[in-house]
């Protein structure tokens, strides 16, 4: 499960803020990944839509790095 | 729009690092990306270009640019420090999209909190307006044309923005729970934070025909 979490929200990433996966790093900020406040926040819709059930979008924003987004869905998919 | 400070970072390319940055803000670029290192560079310099001159005009005070620090105190809400002790209190904001960069001061007392934006105007995607618009501001954009169309919604997101960055709360709020009443015709906006109308005075000016940069303060006794 875990690592579906992870392969699906780094492929949600990708797509969103168009970005090759290998150059995404687990430690990267997604403030840092994104081009601006609007990808940004598209993104954290993209999280929203797909996760439904374990994510809250006032958590999201509270998220600093990729690896933080794989363990709040990870935490909440229990 | 008066008391913002626009820069771009082909003005400044020529100016080296050391002259507007102090040791440790020159360690804090070190970290960023080298994607957004221009929007900061522009950035940092135009705030402390507002600053400066803020403190110049009001007070003859004539700071070097590299004895002005930016510092990032709250979520979305940057602050400053002087060699000096402040006793007027002010708030600044700080907004940078594709080597320009845009900053604002506001005394905290006269002018309230400041938040400021720059969008570069975008061919937006339905579902993408969609997910920050209101129902009535929704409405106001599908009656335009595609090329208001996108100019609007840009306008939409920004002010949101702008606002976000004057209560320093930036995305963490989301924009639906702020809704809009533009007239366009007479540049007036009024803002309703949870159905609360807020006090607040809004401007916005297109810069280059591409660019849009809004900007918002908000009386802090009237919140």
């Amino acid at each position: 499960m875990t690592d579906k979490i992870q392969e699906k929200v780094l492929e949600i990433i990708s797509k969103n803020l168009k970005i090759k996966l290998e150059n995404i790093n687990l430690n990267s900020k997604i403030e840092d990944l994104s081009k601006d406040s609007i990808q940004l926040f598209q993104l954290l819709i993209a999280f929203e839509k797909e996760f439904k059930r374990q994510v809250q979008y006032e958590d999201l924003m509270q998220i600093f790095t990729v690896r933080d987004i794989i363990n709040y869905i990870n935490k909440n998919t229990k | 729009m008066e008391n913002k400070n626009i820069k771009s970072f082909k003005e400044i390319k020529k100016i080296s690092i050391k002259k507007y940055l102090l040791e440790k803000e020159f360690s804090d670029y070190k970290k960023v990306p080298d994607f957004k290192k221009k929007d900061w560079l522009a950035g940092r310099f135009s705030a402390k270009e507002a600053v400066h001159n803020y403190f110049l005009e009001n007070f003859q005070k004539d700071f070097k640019l590299n004895k002005i620090e930016i510092l990032r105190k709250e979520i979305n809400k940057p602050a400053y420090k002087l060699p000096i002790k402040q006793t007027v209190k002010t708030n600044i904001s700080i907004s940078h999209c594709e080597g320009l960069a845009v900053s604002a001061i506001a005394e905290n007392k006269t002018d309230g909190l400041v938040g400021i934006d720059i969008e570069k105007i975008r061919n937006f995607k339905l579902k993408e307006i969609k997910s920050f618009l209101t129902g009535q501001e929704l409405s106001q954009i599908l009656k335009q044309n595609l090329e208001n169309k996108n100019k609007i919604a840009t306008l939409f997101w920004s002010i949101k923005e702008s606002y976000l960055k004057a209560i320093g709360r930036g995305l963490v709020y989301h924009p639906k729970f702020i809704e809009l009443k533009i007239n366009l015709e007479d540049k007036i906006c009024e803002l309703y934070d949870k159905n609360k109308k807020i006090q607040a005075k809004i401007e916005w000016q297109i810069f280059k025909k591409r660019y849009l940069i809004t900007k918002v303060n908000i009386l802090k006794n009237k919140i």
